[in-house]
């Protein structure tokens, strides 16, 4: 009765090797853009400028800033050859910061961001109670996604004086 | 034994097609990695060439007239096709923050026109495709009527422009790396 059995499962074929290699290579495939679909989600959208990654246009970006606390006028001058599409305002505060983009501020900023060799002049902003200020530069890239900006790290920031 | 034997023996895809999946995946993995890694690769950088100067050799400004004048000579062994002009108007300010371009006057400031917030040198009619007009060893003045509500200038800042031919495609290129400043008398 064993034996039988034994034969049974060993010389009964469900399926033909063909058919079993295309359902095999046909599965990997399957689960193959199955995982890369969903690890893809944990990958951030790649940004690119200049047909570089966005993040390297960062280490270009050239600005002076300077904040006159009588009038609360804060001016951006672009001196490098990278258009800055907006910038974060860190603002730290009694132990703590926030973070504010200046189009929230100021609807004064150019609507296409800060060409180069141009200055921006803000409305009046109040700073005083601010222990610190880190201007934090935003670029505009392409991107497959929905949102083509980039926001630099902040070392490429500069501390505003409000002395 | 025998279900031992049926393991080994059998075989899924032949020799062949199986090193022809194994390159096709590597080749596809490789592709994949070589696009995703190439925008790292940090290419030839926008800006102008270290050879850029141009230096403010004398700037005046009458008060009476409100009328700021600014002697420009190209230092350099480039062309230039012209610069950005900001002031100072105070020495305690921290950067200069006013933008005097739009106060150019044309009519004496030897064909220089306003483009862009920019001035842009006169095309003097040689043989210059990108347009960069402002010859080495060149000497300039320009005048700009400044309104009246500017009574005191500290200082000009000059940001040189040329026009740079990058990758076939030519673009107007502000030279950070150039940025003068000159006290005004």
């Amino acid at each position: 009765m064993i034996i039988k059995i034994g034969d049974y499962m060993i010389n009964k074929k469900a399926v033909s090797p063909v058919i079993a290699t295309v359902l095999l290579i046909v599965m990997v495939i399957i689960i193959g853009l199955i995982i890369f679909l969903w690890f893809r989600s944990f990958i951030p959208e790649q940004k690119e400028k200049f047909g570089r990654n966005i993040e390297l246009a960062c280490t270009d970006v050239a600005f002076q800033s300077g904040y006159d606390s009588s009038t609360g006028i804060l001016t951006i001058s672009n001196t490098g050859t990278v258009p800055i599409y907006s910038i974060n305002l860190k603002i730290a505060k009694d132990r703590g910061h926030t973070t504010t983009s200046i189009t929230e501020l100021d609807g004064s900023w150019p609507s296409l961001g800060l060409r180069q060799g141009i200055l921006y002049n803000s409305i009046s902003l109040d700073f005083d109670s601010s222990d610190e200020v880190l201007i934090i530069p935003i670029l505009a890239g392409t991107s497959e996604g929905e949102d083509p900006t980039h926001v630099c790290n902040e070392e490429y920031g500069q501390e505003l004086n409000l002395l | 034994m025998i279900q031992k034997k049926f393991l080994f023996d059998k075989k899924g895809v032949s020799i062949m097609i199986g090193y022809i999946l194994l390159v096709v995946f590597i080749l596809a993995i490789s592709v994949g990695i070589f696009q995703w890694l190439k925008s790292y690769v940090p290419g030839e950088s926008f800006g102008c060439p270290d050879g850029v100067s141009l230096y403010v050799n004398k700037s005046v400004f009458n008060i009476g007239e409100s009328e700021l004048s600014v002697s420009f000579i190209n230092t350099g062994t480039f062309n230039l096709r012209g610069y950005y002009i900001n002031i100072k108007k105070e020495e305690s300010d921290d950067i200069a923050a006013t933008d005097i371009s739009q106060y150019l006057n044309v009519t004496i400031s030897a064909g220089a026109a306003e483009i862009l917030n920019s001035i842009a040198f006169a095309d003097k009619g040689q043989e210059n495709p990108n347009n960069n007009n402002f010859l080495p060893g060149e000497t300039e003045t320009h005048y700009f009527n400044i309104p009246e509500s500017i009574t005191t200038i500290y200082s000009v800042q000059i940001t040189p422009t040329r026009f740079e031919e990058t990758d076939g495609k030519i673009t107007f290129t502000s030279c950070g790396n150039a940025i003068t400043e000159q006290l005004v008398e």
